[in-house]
């Protein structure tokens, strides 16, 4: 039944915003860690979705779901600041930041939010048709 | 179609199906807002009408046989023209989704509420009341 797919879908969808909200969380947490190597600096993380077909089986697929793809590493270059009194500071003085933009995280996480709550007001539609449905008649 | 229930219920059953077929293509728009080259679909109603009107739909060999709705859909389901382009390739518009699903659940309601008032209607004249 299309109306209880929604919810699948819909569930999907929420999971797949949870592991965006929760990278943007750890991004967020880790924006002043320094380090002592280029290599083991802190990289902005950012998860790539992809569409799933719920039933691929059928000859219209009935929903197309969104599933984590793989979550991807920021390319931009890491800080490098000289601070020699900095116990993790290499042979040279120098740390390295980490290269998370707090800006963009929290915009991202505005978009992340917005689009939880709208997966969340579909399946809570589609919920209350199934039960209207469900009541048919019994008025 | 032939029953007699199916004659007083007229295109109301048919009419919820189709909707509520298109609030699950618009809730996997809306799971899909933030996937790259996503393109949001929608299935053309108008369309589905006319195919039901027409002949276009596979014979039903008995009278026993249901139609399968979904092969109604198969055809009418169609590419949104997205408002403004995006980087990603994604055409989701979310408020653009948001109505559009609302827009089905009220139609679908509607349909239910409908079927409703003919079913009262038959067992009305049933118990002859």
């Amino acid at each position: 039944m299309s109306l209880a797919n929604i919810l699948s879908l819909a569930g999907g969808a929420l999971n797949a915003q949870t592991v965006r909200l929760n990278t943007i969380a750890s991004n967020i947490a880790n924006t002043e860690v320094v380090s002592s190597s280029k290599e083991q600096a802190f990289r902005s993380k950012k998860p790539v979705f992809a569409t799933v077909m719920e039933d691929a089986q059928a000859a219209m697929p009935s929903g197309y779901g969104v599933k984590v793809q793989k979550i991807t590493e920021s390319t931009a270059e890491n800080p490098k600041v000289y601070d020699p009194t900095n116990p993790v500071a290499d042979s040279d003085g120098y740390v390295y930041h980490s290269n998370v933009n707090p800006l963009e995280e929290m915009a991202d996480m505005l978009d992340a939010s917005r689009a939880f709550e709208s997966n969340l007001t579909t399946a809570s539609t589609a919920q209350q048709l199934m039960i209207r449905t469900i009541d048919m008649n019994t008025k | 179609m032939s029953s007699q229930l199916d004659q007083a219920l007229g295109v109301f059953p048919t009419s919820a199906i189709v909707q509520a077929k298109r609030m699950e293509v618009i809730a996997g728009n809306l799971a899909n807002s933030s996937t790259p080259n996503y393109r949001a679909k929608d299935i053309d109603f108008k369309q589905v009408l006319q195919e039901v009107g027409s002949s276009q739909r596979l014979a039903v060999t008995n009278s026993a046989h249901i139609p399968n709705p979904s092969d109604l859909t198969q055809t009418a389901l169609k590419f949104r023209n997205p408002l403004s382009p995006s980087r990603d390739n994604n055409t989701v518009e979310t408020h653009v989704e948001e109505a559009a699903y609302g827009d089905a659940a009220g139609r679908y309601l509607a349909s239910i509420r409908f079927s409703e008032g003919a079913l009262s209607d038959m067992r009305k004249a049933y118990r002859g009341d």
